[in-house]
């Protein structure tokens, strides 16, 4: 044993110096035997060889920083500042009185009713029932197709091939298959895997000639495979797969036939098969001369999908993006709000593929021509069977809009990779003033599947550009292929403001002296909102509203705090349940419900009922009722709650307060500070660190600021300290933040507290400490400069996260 | 290796500044992919998750106030997210599918011929491990978590991840060593 525990502790050493440090290729070791050696050199050289997607990257970078940052208030600091617009949207009960004369019963029932169910009856004319929407491909016009009127199955050795839909169109044809009985993952490939190059699903038609698939989408056992168009009058077909999709050989029985017997749609068909796209009348908004048009809807269990159109004058304008800094969403009357469906691989063309419905039988009166317009599906979480009314809600539309301009750069004679020119180019861009402060040379390694490759860019910093009324600049499209550079980019910079970029082409030396740059075009984000309501036909108007309850007696006392149910929503899509402290100690107030505490997280906010049945937070679905303005984070929101549950259980893992408590200190900033970029350090500006010492003691809290330094965060400079790291002094709570009362700058003047935050937590990987930070704005509104000097700091509070765990209890039906 | 200490002020920054989460995202976005990657097989998949890890991270960033490294928080919600994706797709990861297996271009070409079948048994081998021990190699391996990090996702002591690393280790020379005969 203990020689497996010596070996077991090389190992470890040896791993984390290949792994964790980046050592080369490492040798025999003293007790280590080469084989071992060779193996811990090929996982890691596996590991590296896995690379990712050209663009992959960028592009999930742009997502993130599109998202809003929400200004902290300055009494709740280290609360959730930055937070996705949606998931803020657990909201307070409090403010909203729901009817409480529905009964549970009401509830149960609703809660229970088949979402199949959702949306409109047929309301539409005989011609326009041959739209249909068909998940998993999109709006689809059915005229002229042969459809399956079943699913079909057949059932081989236990796994179960359906084929779930054919639609055999004029110009493809597209089937979709799932299959069930699968054997358990882990006995699918014990041999290895095939290739899925060889995939070959063939349709056999009755005079034996047979049409091979063009593409396909699969998932193991499942698909959307396409097809050349059947010819006319061909209604039966035979549907070959050598084997299910991504399965291996062997693994489940092969050589499946399935025969499908088609049917010509028809109205009444389509209206059968597929749910019923309806055209809301007057749905559209229209802001800065741009409308946005809601076509059509159609209700599914899987989604709502939206086709949308967008509509604009400028012709020399290119629609680029709905949605601004928050996601569009979808929101009912009830008060839920709908997310968009990420787009899932399993080969829905829903958010990627849009299908032209031919002029003939558009159902919109508006006019298309000869405004440019742009249209495209859109998918979001199944509405409540209880929603009468639907609103979409988009906070911006992006497009990108022409722009001349030029401006020169001087390389100097031998320019090279990490060279800085500063620049002071001033520029009118689509409208907006554009400061271009400085140009670097970068040079990029890009990680691609075959390899990587190895780019060098010219990136230029731009200065904040203030909105113009309704509009915010977003990037910059710029031109230097005289100079030798090719493509542009573009994104945030460290600071939060806009960076352009050119790409050097491939082969070409870095180009030296003056070169000229052209802004062709720039990324133009036009503020609206737009707001889209529209009533779901058919849908019950004396629908039901969902249940609220305020349980009693479902508290439970951990650490010293009371935790209770204060109220509970439930409704067919969601359970929401929002807590509250009883009998506080004196002055404290519950800022938040946690999900995790330590190392415990997803296992650590959890809802289950009286049956043992555990429901996940809810994904794709919010509540907040309207007008409610900032979210509840005290308030968690669940799937919906099944018919027979009697009881609710809520574990609530920990919860952070504010508690008043008093403090004050002065802190100097001294003259002549230089913000350099330090990529070891925070990537952002930062001046040198200076060291301060300030004792700090604050209610039961005793800290140590240490360090001092200026970050540029933001596009506004703060001062940053950092206390020493210190041991937490119990388990069981610990600060979470201090509450900055005020702060006033050296020459009086109160300091806005708007860009202020504040954390405490664990600061360093070992041993266990923790660090407290504290951060504020230094610079003097009116000159845009740092105010060097003496700043006196005013805290009135903690924050502390206090360890439960709370499980709290309550009946759902009258004793 | 990323320090503890700069993610903590990372992770302070990110709760008010978009690109702190950047910051963070552009230090352990590889890391997560190559992880993600390894355990779903597939390059569709692999970015989905990887997405919805950031995404996850950024949302849940007001949550966190671990006791343990940021990389190890992060690191949790990937273990979950792929766990939920097998859970739906019950979908196998196929290791071969982890990448085409580029040999080391400083080799000559038998030898770089030989490393890549060598790669290519392994890979057949670890698929074999039981679930833990595959799951320990791609957290140490592709997620590049210390053993502290690994134990913090698999909800392990830190010697028992140890252990399990180094018996992983050894189950596989052996293997590789049987195959070889």
């Amino acid at each position: 044993m203990n020689d497996e525990l010596y070996e077991a502790d090389e190992l470890s050493e040896l791993i984390d110096r290949v792994v964790l440090h980046g050592a080369e290729t490492i040798g025999v070791e003293s007790s280590l035997d080469e084989e071992t050696a060779a193996l811990v050199n090929d996982l890691r050289a596996m590991a590296q060889d896995i690379s990712m997607r050209e663009g992959f990257a960028r592009e999930l970078e742009e997502r993130f920083l599109a998202r809003e940052t929400v200004p902290a208030s300055q009494h709740v600091v280290g609360e959730a500042p930055l937070r996705r617009f949606w998931a803020q949207l657990v909201q307070s009960f409090s403010q909203h009185h729901w009817a409480t004369a529905a009964a549970l019963g009401l509830l149960l029932t609703v809660a229970v009713a088949p979402l199949a169910a959702v949306g409109p009856q047929p309301v539409w004319a005989d011609l326009q029932r041959l739209l249909g929407y068909v998940p998993g491909v999109g709006f689809v016009n059915l005229e002229d197709t042969r459809v399956l009127m079943a699913p079909v199955e057949v059932t081989r050795n236990g796994v179960t091939l359906r084929v779930e839909q054919v639609l055999a169109r004029p110009d493809h044809t597209v089937i979709v298959i799932r299959s069930e009985g699968l054997p358990p993952e882990d006995q699918l490939w014990p041999h290895g895997a095939r290739e899925d190059s060889d995939y070959q699903p063939r349709l056999r038609l009755s005079d034996g000639r047979t049409l091979i698939s063009e593409s396909w989408t699969l998932r193991l056992g499942a698909g959307m495979l396409e097809f050349p168009p059947l010819p006319a009058d061909v209604y039966r077909v035979t549907l070959e797969l050598p084997r299910l999709p991504l399965l291996p050989a062997g693994a489940a029985p092969e050589a499946w036939k399935v025969l499908l017997n088609l049917r010509p749609a028809t109205g009444a068909l389509v209206a059968e098969l597929f749910p019923q796209p309806y055209a809301p009348p007057h749905a559209s908004d229209t802001h800065a001369g741009i409308t946005l048009h809601v076509l059509e809807v159609a209700h599914s269990p899987q989604e709502t999908a939206l086709r949308f159109q967008v509509q604009w004058r400028d012709s020399d304008w290119e629609f680029h993006n709905i949605g601004g800094d928050q996601s569009p969403v979808l929101r009912d009357d009830l008060g839920h709000v709908y997310l968009d469906v990420v787009p899932s691989s399993s080969g829905s063309l829903v958010q990627t593929k849009v299908i032209r419905i031919p002029d003939n039988l558009e159902i919109t009166p508006t006019p298309t021509p000869p405004l440019p317009t742009y249209e495209q599906t859109k998918a979001f979480a199944p509405a409540s069977p209880s929603a009468q009314c639907l609103t979409l809600w988009v906070d911006a539309l992006e497009f990108e809009v022409p722009a001349e301009g030029s401006f020169t750069v001087d390389l100097g004679d031998d320019p090279q990779v990490g060279d800085y020119w500063p620049l002071d180019v001033s520029l009118t861009v689509a409208g907006f003033p554009v400061h271009i402060t400085g140009a670097q040379l970068v040079h990029e390694e890009l990680q691609l599947r075959d390899g990587s490759r190895q780019r060098t860019l010219l990136q230029f910093d731009i200065g904040l550009v203030p909105d113009q009324g309704d509009r915010t600049l977003r990037g910059l499209y710029l031109d230097g292929t005289a100079a030798g550079f090719s493509g542009s980019g573009g994104g945030y910079s460290r600071v939060g403001g806009l960076r352009a970029s050119l790409d050097l082409q491939e082969g070409q030396s870095i180009p030296s002296g003056s070169i000229r740059v052209w802004v062709r075009s720039a990324g133009v984000l036009i503020r609206g909102p737009w707001t889209i309501t529209w009533t779901i036909p058919g849908a019950d108007e004396a629908g039901a509203t969902p249940v609220t309850l305020h349980p009693k007696d479902a508290v439970q006392t951990r650490n010293g705090l009371t935790l209770g149910v204060e109220e509970v929503v439930l409704t067919d899509r969601l359970t929401g349940v929002r807590v509250g402290l009883e009998d506080p100690p004196p002055g404290a107030t519950l800022v938040s419900g946690l999900r995790s505490y330590g190392s415990i997280r997803h296992q650590g906010l959890a809802l289950e009922d009286d049956r043992g049945r555990h429901y996940d937070h809810a994904g794709d679905v919010y509540w907040r009722p309207y007008n409610e303005p900032e979210p509840d984070l005290k308030a968690f929101v669940f799937g919906p709650v099944q018919p027979l549950a009697r009881r609710l259980r809520l574990h609530v893992p920990a919860v952070e307060i504010a508690l008043p408590a008093i403090a004050a200190f002065d802190v100097t900033v001294p003259e002549g500070l230089t913000m350099t970029l330090d990529a070891n350090d925070v990537p952002w500006p930062a001046s040198k660190p200076w060291e301060v010492d300030i004792p700090l003691r604050i209610g039961d809290y005793e800290l140590h600021f240490s360090q001092a330094r200026l970050e540029e965060l933001n596009g506004t400079t703060l001062l940053t300290l950092t206390s020493d790291p210190y041991r937490p002094q119990k388990d069981n709570r610990w600060l979470s933040g201090l509450q900055l009362a005020s702060v006033t700058a050296p020459d009086g003047r109160a300091v806005d507290l708007t860009s202020a935050f504040s954390h405490a937590g664990p600061g360093e990987e070992a041993g266990g400490l923790y660090q407290a930070g504290l951060a504020f704005d230094v610079v003097d509104p009116g000159t845009g400069t740092v105010r060097p000097g003496c700043y006196h700091v005013k805290l009135d509070g903690v924050t502390v996260a206090v360890q439960g765990p709370w499980t709290l209890v309550w009946n759902l039906r009258a004793p | 290796m990323a320090g503890g200490e700069n993610d903590a002020r990372l992770v302070t920054a990110a709760r008010r500044n978009r690109a702190a989460f950047v910051a963070l995202y552009r230090r352990y976005l590889p890391r997560v992919y190559r992880y993600v990657y390894r355990r779903v097989g597939n390059q569709q998949d692999a970015e989905d998750l990887t997405a919805s890890v950031f995404t996850e991270a950024l949302e849940s960033l007001e949550d966190y106030r671990e006791q343990g490294s940021f990389a190890g928080w992060l690191f949790t919600i990937a273990h979950h997210r792929v766990a939920d994706h097998h859970r739906r797709q019950r979908k196998k990861v196929d290791f071969r599918q982890v990448a085409p297996f580029l040999a080391d271009p400083a080799l000559d070409v038998e030898s770089r011929v030989e490393q890549k079948e060598r790669l290519v048994r392994l890979a057949a081998t670890i698929r074999e491990l039981a679930p833990d021990r595959q799951e320990a190699l791609a957290l140490r391996f592709f997620g590049e978590l210390s053993n502290k990090e690994v134990a913090q996702v698999m909800g392990r002591s830190e010697a028992a991840v140890k252990m399990l690393v180094c018996r992983t280790l050894r189950q596989l020379r052996r293997r590789c060593g049987e195959d070889e005969r």
